[in-house]
């Protein structure tokens, strides 16, 4: 399969894709050469995009220093589409760049002084004043009639062009969008509108008109405090989806591929920021499945994808406010138990032991061409882009732990004592001469060590000795087969 | 056999060493020896496999108390065989051929291991 265009709109849309890179870094089976991720924003200090615009980067970092292989741990490469037009200038721009908004009123972005009479009164009916005095740096405040307005420059955009140029028969696209907001309920049907009414001037025009693409559309799945000062008030969250969702109905499903719906009825009350930096949302469960929604799109083979024909929806095995993965569906309790936990085990060694490991010179450090010591450990793979991005994942998992309804499947608090009590409701098998803790990771590492290749370069042996001494250990204390990836 | 405990004619105590010899005690020796080392390997590197004991000085210790064993048993056995035949040779004779097995212990030891370290899944690299 070829690449995939997974744009995501507005905080919500980050906060998906932001699932879906820890994820893809887990090693879930990914059924695509290449993610190319696009968040569009206006409001280019979001907490919430910046720290998934932070996480992408970190994450192409570690795929592009590994060699390419098939699956395991970050082998799915993530393209910017800086990189796919070979700018340098724009080569880690991963956001798509929204121009005349920056210190814009809306009054002025549409020249509201400069327009007749009539003109002005037809705008007076569908905007209202605040709407027209809406500084537009931090989003749409929840107001779609804004952002279907402003969004519109998508398709004379520079950005768009690239997409459209770099698109290739065999590529997919895929928009996340919440529904209840402002950014990404006008963002998606206009994205959609402009791809499959490409233009004749548009690059691949053809291509975009009859190319495979699918949505998920976030229904309320979290509420807001309430702020006098704020102009989003999670009151108007479901008249907002309702009326959505009756447009979408009329005009939109029948333009896509696949449609993915989600929300949530438990809802916890977030602090009522507005945009900028300080609007930087826990991770939610529903974001959690809304990525995997992308991967099972990916699954489907191309005669399955009927338009205008396939609506899908999400639901857990019983009605709980902290979900394990004994309450997830068969399909995604294999698909996500393996990868989630093997990443995890692989935190947890950083964490307690590869210090200790390489200090004392554990056998599988000094095993082969390229051994592990204290330069490993300093230089960037290592203590830039794995550590940050290790240290990213737990935040993650803390965050879902937390949240309502909670994803808690992890004890994120184990030791070297009771380190197989890490996956709840997965019990350890136990024997008088079975290995304990860390004992039997580091003796699945160093039986690994003896087999693996000699001449991979030392980034590679690392990820590699992992990933598959941790299966091993997987299937010897647990009995879970090999992973999806 | 009896070469082994003579180191071929430099080490020779006239009586007793034919004695040892007749009596089949060399061929009892050098068998406690492998015995002794055999066990030794397949419990450092198969039993105790594992990943806190795979560093040199827990082999060197497994090493040090198998050559201890080797010599208790060594004089042991051969002051219990050759008492049973009513004769009497000085300790030195023991003493020699003990420690001369305890130095075996340690030859064997070391050539086991290189077989042995095969089969390990954390000490492949001990001693080298």
């Amino acid at each position: 399969m070829g690449k995939v265009f997974v744009f995501g709109i507005g905080g919500t849309g980050a906060r998906v894709l932001r699932s879906l890179i820890f994820l893809l870094g887990s090693g879930v089976k990914c059924n695509a050469s290449a993610v190319v991720p696009i968040l569009i924003d206006p409001d280019s200090s979001n907490g919430d995009m910046n720290r998934t615009l932070d996480l992408i980067n970190i994450y192409k970092n570690i795929n592009q220093t590994l060699s390419k292989k098939e699956n395991g741990f970050f082998a799915t490469p993530i393209l910017s589409l800086g990189s796919l037009k070979n700018d340098i200038n724009k080569s880690s721009a991963f956001q798509f760049h929204l121009e005349k908004i920056q210190n814009t009123k809306f009054r002025d972005y549409i020249s509201y002084h400069s327009l007749g009479e009539a003109n002005k009164h037809l705008i007076d009916l569908l905007f209202s004043e605040a709407n027209l005095n809406m500084e537009m740096q931090v989003g749409f405040r929840g107001n779609p009639n804004v952002g279907s307005v402003v969004l519109n420059q998508f398709k004379n955009s520079e950005d768009f062009k690239i997409f459209a140029n770099n698109f290739s028969k065999g590529d997919r696209i895929f928009i996340i969008s919440s529904i209840f907001g402002g950014t990404g309920a006008s963002g998606f049907p206009l994205l959609l509108k402009n791809i499959r009414n490409a233009e004749k001037e548009t690059p691949n025009h053809a291509l975009l008109r009859e190319s495979k693409i699918a949505a998920i559309t976030i229904l309320p799945y979290f509420g807001l405090l309430q702020d006098e000062k704020s102009s989003i008030h999670k009151e108007s969250f479901h008249p907002k989806t309702k009326a959505a969702l009756d447009y979408y109905e009329k005009y939109i499903n029948h333009s896509l591929d696949s449609m993915y719906y989600i929300g949530d009825t438990s809802l916890k009350d977030y602090s009522n920021f507005e945009g900028q930096s300080l609007q930087k949302n826990d991770a939610h469960f529903v974001e959690l499945i809304s990525a995997l929604g992308i991967l099972n799109f990916l699954e489907k083979e191309d005669a399955e994808l009927t338009r205008g024909s396939q609506f899908y929806e999400y639901g857990i095995k019983r009605d709980t406010e902290d979900v394990t993965f004994d309450d997830l569906g068969k399909h995604s309790r294999e698909f996500l138990l393996n990868p989630l936990s093997s990443y995890l085990f692989f935190i947890k060694y950083m964490e307690l032991k590869l210090s200790h490991s390489i200090s004392r010179k554990q056998t599988w450090t000094m095993e082969g061409k390229n051994k592990f010591d204290e330069n490993f450990i300093s230089s960037p793979f290592y203590k830039t882009y794995i550590s940050n991005f290790n240290s990213y994942y737990i935040t993650w998992l803390n965050e879902l732990s937390k949240n309502k309804r909670s994803f808690t499947p992890f004890q994120l608090n184990v030791n070297e004592k009771n380190l197989f009590s890490l996956i709840k409701g997965l019990h350890e098998k136990k024997g008088f001469l079975k290995r304990k803790n860390f004992d039997a990771f580091d003796t699945e590492l160093n039986s690994y060590a003896r087999q693996i290749k000699n001449d991979l370069k030392r980034e590679d042996k690392f990820i590699n000795l992992f990933e598959n001494a941790i299966q091993k250990m997987l299937y010897a204390k647990y009995e879970i087969g090999i992973s999806n990836g | 056999m009896r070469e082994l405990f003579e180191l071929f004619g430099l080490f020779y105590f006239e009586d007793f060493s034919d004695v040892c010899n007749e009596t089949g005690s060399y061929l009892f020796l050098i068998l406690i020896v492998l015995s002794i080392t055999i066990l030794f390997n397949i419990s450092y590197y198969l039993i105790l496999d594992s990943s806190i004991f795979n560093r040199t000085q827990y082999y060197y210790f497994l090493l040090f108390i198998s050559s201890i064993l080797v010599f208790f048993i060594s004089y042991n056995f051969l002051y219990l065989q050759i008492s049973s035949q009513s004769l009497v040779f000085p300790r030195i004779g023991f003493l020699s051929v003990s420690f001369l097995s305890s130095i075996y212990s340690y030859l064997f030891y070391f050539l086991e291991s290189i077989f042995f370290k095969n089969f390990s899944k954390n000490s492949y690299r001990i001693p080298f």
